[in-house]
């Protein structure tokens, strides 16, 4: 594959290239999907190909093929050559020069996806189906989706760099419906995984996790109340829900090419200017965001990014200061500053995009019980089911599930659906508490077009804040 | 040997091997597509791809496989296969492949200009730039996308079939400022028919009434939706009808088959034989016709959408919506009223016009709780006129709250494609009574 990819890259530099990389990929997926106990759907993909993405005058040109020969590639670098020259832009395309990079990284599972033992795995979900309806027979809908991907990906550009990835992942994630004809409907989705074998998924319990739910699905269709009154509640925020703050409301806007406007049309745009880098404060001292792709087993982990870069750990915001934007070598070259790793790409047919890996609140030194116990009315988010945010991530919303009245300091019954709508600058301003227990949730992060998901984890400890309306 | 030669060996390996049904797909396609922003291009792609889907049935197990390697061994695929099928379990419900004789609508054929898009796309993209600009707009973005693709398949049965699918689509969206915007998609079948002029006309045309906004304020409203925001709302609602989302908790249709969901003014068809729409199919994934339905009718809601395996669960036919795991509807079509786009707008005394809408997330799928952003346009209607621009909004309701308010319908259709609508949804303006607007406070 490198002869082809060497091959690539010379023609496209023969052509007039000031730049060229070629990706490729070999993706095999697994899909389980379970429905009541039952497998529903199995599924086996398997896509390998090429993508070319070339540096001609002002313009860039992306082509690919799943085709891997020599005639192909040729082709293919033709037709990025082709259209990039065909494009007449008036304002140059620059990319942030880097020195050559030359490494190998291999994530070894103990057990491969092809060696695993799957009727082992498959009893234990069916085990697990089981043991729900015994904790909760109300629990009606039960649907696990499992995908276990190997992922190898080569990366080679005219700069000289040779990147090799070869990354595992396992996922699995619940859905739950609950049912009482008196009682009403409930429901419940959770991802979990990460950058390894089968074997992890023991390691995340999801076996004990997955029985709470059901266990605590239930308790709230029994007792869940209506708040009162809607007005101002301190509020506690499990770490499930201020990993997607994190995520949502800090990572994106902190991108740099959607404040420069790429992705207007699609992602949308950011509260995020540049003129704040270093000197705005937008949340509390307390409140520090990271974006860190070097976590082993994370979903979001990667050593180099797509352009050749070496990843590192980011501060988005640091005490409550914009503290760094996420960038690519375009984007760092207009900024005049270096790349951060942050280029990313789902397959070989994608172009890179600037993207999060593992984005999360840092913790602070509170225990749960110490964020509550200062809390005279309040309300408690444990998780959520509805979320959504605007397109300058400004204006978000998230529709509790298990939540809890708090009244002096201490945890009364079950909220039925709070809701939470708040702007990112009051929700930031607001954090006067940071706990110490940080964890993590799977996530697939979706922008681009077309739409490019890329695993991720976000995460965070629970949080304090104060003062917020909740209805 | 090429590759249809060996996907025919194949086949026979697999009956050989004691295989009882097989359906193998292949799909060639080229794709186009360039995005813009700031007034440029930032990068034009250019892909093309196979892709093999196979989906085997043996002993009432089931395997689906999707791969993109033309040279694949078929003995190694057939051994690899049969391994990994042995280690699955029976289906609850198995279908073999039907021994019918299926008549079949004719293939459609992709016009040149639309299989030779990538010499002129460029152009076209200058264009719609340019004519925005000289709109008195200052900045667009957007991505045009034109797909074409040959369809082969083959079954245990012994049919043969081929298809011809193209698709365009056009999303652009207008700045003057930042909350200042406009936005409109279109998709069709062959680039000739891509009304660009329109989504300049409507995406300017709304982002310069989007100036001087105010917040908006909570509360029950009676809304006009654009085709924009109503097409993402439908598309919604059609795959709320796929007996997938109706079987795993993921429908708030399930259990109300032939029952009134809906106002009386709402029609809603699956046509995948309309010649103009790029959802154009004349088979689905397991190789059977495709028809047109309606889905609702009158309110009443008709059918599900089914593949084989969907319609034996549910004591049925299939509806020709295979989707081999999950039917799917083609092409997505809201049958007209009787207003136009005036005239509707003048039945409101106070409400809002909503242009757009992003990010619609579920608190509850089986009860149809949902809320979603509100975009480029939400304005205050009084008296019967568009008033006051707003912004920081949210329509947080219900999806049967929302289909069984709608008061009226204007007579023309529009055809999105977008982001936030995938399947080609064919819908006109829609007035609909009670939605609950909320904002942050």
């Amino acid at each position: 594959m490198e002869d082809l990819l060497s091959l690539a890259i010379d023609e496209a530099r023969k052509q007039g290239a000031s730049f060229a990389e070629a990706r490729f990929q070999n993706t095999t997926i697994l899909f389980l999907e379970f429905l009541n106990g039952k497998i529903r759907n199995s599924n086996f993909n398997s896509y390998k190909g090429v993508g070319i993405r070339v540096l001609v005058e002002n313009s860039f040109g992306f082509s690919s093929t799943n085709i891997l020969n020599k005639e192909s590639i040729i082709e293919c670098v033709n037709r990025a050559i082709k259209i990039a020259k065909t494009n007449k832009r008036k304002s140059k395309i620059e990319i942030e020069k880097t020195r050559a990079y030359k490494d190998t990284i291999f994530v070894k599972p103990k057990t491969t996806l092809f060696d695993a033992d799957l009727d082992e795995f498959i009893k234990e979900i069916k085990e697990l189906d089981k043991r729900i309806q015994e904790i909760e027979s109300r629990v009606m809908i039960r649907v696990f989706f499992f995908a276990g991907v190997n992922e190898e990906k080569l990366y080679m550009n005219s700069d000289g760099s040779r990147i090799e990835h070869r990354i595992p992942i396992v996922n699995l994630t619940r859905f739950f419906t609950v049912i009482d004809p008196q009682k009403g409907v409930l429901q419940r989705s959770r991802s979990e995984g990460g950058s390894s074998g089968l074997e992890y998924l023991k390691e995340l319990k999801i076996e004990e996790k997955a029985l709470e739910d059901a266990k605590i699905l239930g308790q709230i269709l029994d007792k869940g109340e209506k708040l009162k009154e809607s007005g101002y509640y301190d509020v506690v925020i499990d770490g499930e829900i201020t990993g997607l703050i994190s995520h949502e409301s800090c990572g994106h806007p902190f991108e740099a090419d959607r404040i420069l406007g790429r992705e207007a049309a699609q992602g949308g745009e950011s509260y995020v200017k540049l003129e704040m880098l270093k000197k705005e404060k937008i949340g509390s001292d307390v409140l520090t965001i990271v974006d860190n792709p070097l976590i082993e087993k994370s979903l979001g982990f990667y050593v180099y990014d797509e352009e050749g870069v070496p990843a590192r750990k980011k501060y988005l915001i640091k005490n409550g200061v914009v503290e760094e934007l996420l960038l690519n070598r375009e984007y760092a070259a207009k900024l005049s500053t270096v790349s951060n790793g942050s280029a990313r790409a789902t397959a070989y047919f994608n172009e890179p995009l600037i993207r999060m890996s593992n984005t999360y609140i840092e913790p602070g030194d509170y225990s749960v019980e110490e964020l509550i116990e200062d809390v005279k009315k309040g309300v408690y988010f444990k998780s959520y089911m509805e979320w959504n945010i605007d397109d300058r991530r400004w204006n978000q919303k998230y529709g509790g599930l298990e939540a809890y009245l708090i009244e002096n300091g201490e945890i009364k019954g079950f909220l039925r659906n709070p809701v939470l709508e708040v702007t990112t600058g009051q929700l930031y301003k607001s954090i006067d508490a940071v706990g110490k227990d940080l964890k993590f949730e799977a996530g697939l992060c979706g922008k681009g077009e077309p739409m490019q998901g890329v695993p991720v984890w976000f995460g965070g400890p629970t949080i304090r804040a104060r003062r917020l309306w909740i209805k | 040997m090429s590759i249809e030669n060996k996907i025919e060996t194949l086949v026979k390996k697999f009956q050989e091997k004691g295989i009882e049904d097989a359906i193998i797909n292949l799909y060639s396609t080229n794709t186009v597509l360039v995005r813009y922003a700031n007034n440029e291009i930032m990068i034009p792609i250019i892909n093309n791809d196979s892709v093999i889907s196979i989906c085997i049935g043996y002993r009432k197990r089931r395997l689906i496989i999707h791969l993109n390697d033309v040279y694949f061994d078929e003995n190694r695929i057939v051994d690899r296969l049969m391994n990994m099928i042995n280690q699955l379990e029976e289906q609850e419900v198995y279908v073999s492949l039907p021994k019918n004789k299926f008549k079949y609508e004719s293939i459609l054929d992709i016009d040149e200009e639309t299989r030779k898009a990538e010499e002129k796309v460029l152009d076209l993209v200058d264009g719609i730039i340019n004519e925005s600009l000289n709109r008195g707009i200052k900045r667009v973005a957007g991505t045009i996308e034109i797909k074409h693709t040959n369809i082969k398949s083959w079954t245990s049965t012994g049919l043969f079939l081929e298809d011809k699918r193209s698709s365009v689509m056009l999303n652009h969206r207008c700045f003057i400022e930042s909350l200042s915007t406009g936005q409109w998609s279109y998709t069709a079948r062959s680039i000739k028919d891509l009304d660009w002029k329109l989504v300049i006309d409507k995406s300017s045309e709304i982002c310069k009434m989007n100036i001087n906004h105010k917040k908006a304020e909570a509360g029950k409203y009676t809304v006009v939706f654009s085709p924009m925001i109503f097409a993402s709302l439908m598309e919604h609602v059609a795959y709320a009808t796929s007996a997938y989302a109706v079987e795993t908790g993921y429908s708030y249709l399930a259990g109300k088959l032939g029952k009134k969901v809906a106002s009386e003014k709402l029609t809603v068809i699956d046509d995948p034989l309309n010649k103009a729409s790029p959802g154009y199919a004349r088979y689905d994934e397991e190789c059977i016709p495709t028809r047109k339905k309606e889905i609702i009718k009158k309110g009443i809601l008709l059918t599900y959408l089914h593949n084989l395996t969907t319609a034996k669960k549910f004591n049925t036919e299939t509806t020709g919506n295979a989707g081999l795991v999950s039917p799917y509807p083609w092409s997505i079509h809201v049958e007209a009223g009787d207003y136009n786009e005036d005239e509707i707008i003048k039945e409101v005394k106070k409400g809002l016009f909503i242009v757009n809408n992003w990010y619609l997330r579920f608190q509850n799928y089986q009860l149809g709780d949902f809320s979603t952003i509100l975009r480029d346009g939400i304005f205050l209607i009084e008296n019967g006129e568009i008033k006051t621009a707003l912004h920081g909004a949210r329509l947080s309701d219900n999806f049967l709250n929302l289909i069984t308010n709608i008061k009226a319908l204007t007579k023309r259709v529009y055809p999105i494609k977008w982001w936030e609508v995938n399947t080609p949804t064919y819908v006109p303006y829609a007035l609909v009574d009670n939605m609950n607007i909320t904002t942050a406070e």
